[in-house]
């Protein structure tokens, strides 16, 4: 599950970044559910992977409150394999649910 | 503004996710750490005072350091969009296996290690010498497999620790050895006619310079010793509180 989980958090960021820039806690705060991410910090680690992957790239923008915040946007190679990923997922899904129902009978 | 405790609380954070990002190259270490400083300060921000509890919401919701180490350390280059996990990933130890992370952990480590052999060798008719290897071996393999220390502690306690009793121990034989023989040294052999000599020699006063400089790298083997029973005891104590803090948040 935890792998499953990760993979599918990582698009999830992708998707959060796509329509502009987003620093970390507002990105952190649409994950917190409990269900994604255990602890806003796990954030973090998974950021700076997508960024040394060339998926997301970040700017430094000054803040009205507080120290200067770090910004994260799509690259292009980011949008591609979000793009990619929402081809896949939903009959992906899709299929999981089929043979889960199945399953049950 | 942040009072003084309230700093340091969010710096003990942030210093128990440094130590235990130590797989990782500097650089990338500093720039989690960066990031979770941000985090801290955006979520802090804003607010015209900041109580306390504000700052214990902040840290529980950001979740046990651990886990971020976990993820930062465990990820290797395979399957995500990120290059992320192999499916070879070993389960990360961090949430599970609580035991060696408790309370209890550091005080029975450090004093098994530090007292085992000066209490030990004194039990002699009760076993006592036979006992020590075990309980020493039971206290690396605990110093070992408990999350509490970093490589560098473990590596420390492991030689330093019982250093202390065995100094006491040789310190003591020594002393009672001169006091009782006049520092005679007694060396005994089977000769090949199946007799038995003994030779002596006595020590007098040549040796004290040696004896002195011997006594002086006891004491100060001894002092490590205890310098480090001090740093495991409170580094673990500090890392247990934390871990528990973390637990009982539901982090």
């Amino acid at each position: 599950m935890t792998n499953l989980r990760r993979g599918a958090l990582e698009y999830c960021i992708l998707a959060l970044v796509r329509d502009g820039d987003r620093y970390g806690l507002d990105i952190a705060r649409e994950l917190t559910d409990g269900v994604l991410m255990a602890g806003e910090g796990t954030l973090y680690p998974l950021l700076s992977r997508l960024r040394k992957g060339g998926l997301v790239e970040s700017t430094w923008q000054e803040s009205e409150s507080g120290p200067p915040r770090r910004y994260y946007r799509l690259t292009q190679d980011g949008r591609a394999a979000l793009t990619a990923f929402e081809q896949t997922w939903r009959p992906f899904r899709d299929a999981v649910d089929r043979v889960l129902a199945d399953g049950r009978g | 503004m942040l009072t003084a405790t309230q700093h340091q609380r969010i710096d003990r954070y942030l210093a128990e996710l440094s130590g235990a990002l130590t797989e990782l190259p500097a650089g990338d270490r500093d720039d989690l750490l960066a990031g979770i400083r941000e985090h801290i300060a955006a979520a802090l921000a804003g607010r015209t005072e900041v109580t306390d509890a504000d700052v214990d919401e902040v840290l529980s919701a950001l979740g046990d350091p651990l886990a971020i180490a976990a993820e930062a350390t465990g990820g290797v280059p395979g399957g995500g969009p990120g290059g992320g996990p192999a499916p070879t990933r070993a389960a990360p130890a961090a949430p599970a296996a609580p035991t060696l992370s408790r309370d209890w952990v550091p005080a029975v480590v450090v004093l098994t290690l530090l007292l085992g052999p000066i209490v030990l060798p004194f039990l002699v008719s009760f076993g006592g010498l036979l006992l020590l290897p075990l309980l020493l071996l039971a206290g690396w393999v605990v110093l070992w497999v408990s999350p509490l220390w970093t490589p560098g502690e473990k590596l420390a306690g492991t030689f330093l620790l019982p250093a202390a009793g065995t100094a006491a121990f040789i310190a003591f034989f020594v002393a009672w050895d001169t006091s009782g023989t006049g520092s005679k040294y007694c060396e005994g052999g089977s000769t090949a006619s199946g007799g038995y000599t003994e030779t002596c020699t006595s020590g007098g006063g040549s040796d004290s310079g040696g004896s002195a400089i011997a006594l002086g790298v006891l004491v100060v083997i001894a002092i490590a010793s205890l310098v480090t029973a001090f740093v495991l005891y409170r580094n673990g104590r500090r890392r247990t509180d934390a871990l528990a803090q973390s637990f009982s948040t539901g982090a």
